[in-house]
């Protein structure tokens, strides 16, 4: 089944669901949809699915997981679109930065971000302290990449995909004033319980900004814009969102201004094609990567500015790109650190000593398991001094 | 939604040339004091168009905005004072913003203007 690269779960079962309500059957014939929907009633289940008892041999499908978990209505499949034809399987081992980041599934894989941004997800973003804490430092790093002049004025800003408005919270302590967009409304309703200062708008970028051009000062978006590569309606074509955002966002800025996206892309796939349409927009720059050697640590900025290259358009630098360590993230970050110098270190360390936890059985036990036998009836020997004594340490 | 951002605002609907102003329908609002920072009022005015500003000023009750205004009555108190109530200090809660052109309403609630389209109108 390996051999045909691809999943055994989705191609084994022959016939069509006999409730006919799952589109799993189509889908296996057609892979262009990449989305599979569950019959929505959660009492009767397609009968496919329930009957898929082992997972998926490849390890490629998410349906095994899926099938457990049906208050999530999508399936998505594994799909990696390249040059026309859709293979089901991702690339093979493709060595990517964020294999580590698997174990979690990724937000964008589970719901379109208007569902999957519900008010138990939104209320996270109020509760959680480690969130609060990573999403003020990228905001604040992203307004540093931002490159403001440093003249005390404040400035008008966009915050697309402000969600909480965490990350404005950044830009209302510097002083700036900003308008935020976002197509969760319980995400803007938090927001509103925390006092964002700039103003807020349910909007979605994929749709364009919709803004006056010129007006804008900079722009800054906090893991935001992958969610454009991701087609959650039938309506939706991602490469057309895209243009329409960055068209949008290219025209609103004011000539010299800049962008600053922090995203986190699925694969190499999806960075270019950001990258991509961002410069078919217009802009021009390129990618900032903090923490390059970091698995967790690790943020990758679209710096972009509005206008062609220039002198003035100088590309800052990464953060730790020269083997210097995240000291000043926690200590688990060094840990996963995955930089060479571990690798070296790895080869020459020592073999572990085999630690010996047990001490062998005591003469307790021995005379136990031999009255055990002689209730079964075998001939076993008497008990004397001599039972389960210490050998000598010379033997 | 203060009327900063309605004047930044323009329609997105599928097919409109000119979407600039919104119309404001203003239903409740409420005025936040804010502090006065002349250096941003002067780096904004270039980019504010006055007539919507006044227009939407107007729409919330607020009608002491001159009808015409250029760069050299910045430096009347008076002025900075009232241009920076109207830009900053008033906040649309309640009401709608309309489409120009084809009069779409994008509804204002709890002050966030709703702005997502429908499938026909990208």
């Amino acid at each position: 089944m390996s051999t045909l690269g691809r999943c055994s779960l989705l191609y084994e079962p022959p016939t069509s669901c006999t409730l006919g309500r799952c589109s799993l059957r189509q889908c296996a014939a057609s892979f262009t949809n990449s989305w599979h929907r569950l019959p929505p009633q959660s009492a009767a289940h397609c009968s496919l699915l329930r009957e898929l008892s082992t997972p998926c041999a490849l390890g490629c499908c998410s349906l095994c997981q899926r099938a457990a978990f049906f208050a999530n209505r999508w399936h998505r499949l594994p799909t990696s679109r390249t040059a026309g034809t859709v293979s089901l399987l991702p690339e093979p081992l493709a060595p990517s930065p964020s294999s580590a980041r698997e174990a979690m599934p990724r937000p964008e894989l589970q719901a379109p971000p208007e569902i999957f941004y519900n008010e138990v997800e939104a209320r996270k973003y109020t509760t959680s302290s480690r969130i609060i804490e990573i999403q003020a430092k990228i905001s604040e790093r992203a307004l540093e990449l931002l490159a403001l002049p440093n003249d005390g004025i404040p400035r008008l800003l966009l915050d697309i995909g402000c969600g909480s408005g965490l990350s404005g919270e950044t830009l209302s302590e510097n002083g700036h004033h900003w308008i935020g967009y976002d197509i969760s409304s319980s995400m803007l309703d938090v927001a509103l319980e925390r006092e964002a200062e700039g103003d807020l708008l349910l909007a979605d970028m994929g749709q364009g900004l919709g803004l006056r051009p010129g007006v804008v000062d900079g722009a800054i978006s906090i893991s935001a814009v992958q969610w454009l590569c991701y087609a959650d309606k039938s309506s939706h074509e991602p490469r057309m969102r895209l243009k329409a955002f960055f068209g949008s966002l290219y025209r609103c800025l004011a000539r010299g201004a800049r962008a600053v996206l922090q995203l986190y892309a699925e694969n190499r796939d999806q960075n270019e094609m950001i990258s991509t349409y961002a410069m078919r927009a217009g802009f021009s720059g390129g990618v900032v990567v903090d923490w390059p050697h970091s698995s967790k640590a690790r943020k990758e900025y679209l710096v972009l500015t509005c206008g062609p290259p220039s002198a003035q358009t100088y590309q800052p630098k990464g953060k730790g790109e020269n083997g210097e360590l995240c000291s000043e993230d926690n200590e688990s970050d060094a840990d996963t650190d995955d930089s060479q110098m571990v690798d070296v270190y790895d080869r020459n360390r020592p073999r572990k000593k085999l630690k010996v936890k047990k001490k062998g059985k005591g003469r307790e036990w021995v005379l136990k398991k031999k009255e055990q036998m002689r209730n079964k009836g075998y001939n076993v020997p008497p008990d004397t001094q001599y039972t389960a004594r210490k050998r000598k340490a010379r033997f | 939604m203060r009327l900063l951002t309605h004047n930044m605002l323009s329609s997105n609907v599928k097919g409109v040339v000119d979407g600039f102003p919104l119309r404001l329908e203003a239903e409740k609002w409420v005025e936040k004091e804010v502090e006065l920072n002349v250096d941003f009022l002067r780096h904004i005015f270039h980019k504010i168009e006055w007539k919507a500003l006044a227009g939407a000023a107007r729409a919330v009750g607020y009608g002491e905005l001159p009808d015409e205004a250029d760069a050299a009555m910045l430096d009347a108190e008076d002025f900075l004072r009232r241009f920076h109530h109207a830009l900053l200090e008033i906040h649309v809660e309640e009401g709608a913003l309309v489409c120009p052109d084809t009069g779409r309403r994008f509804p204002i609630n709890k002050g966030i203007p709703n702005m997502l389209l429908n499938e026909d109108e990208i």
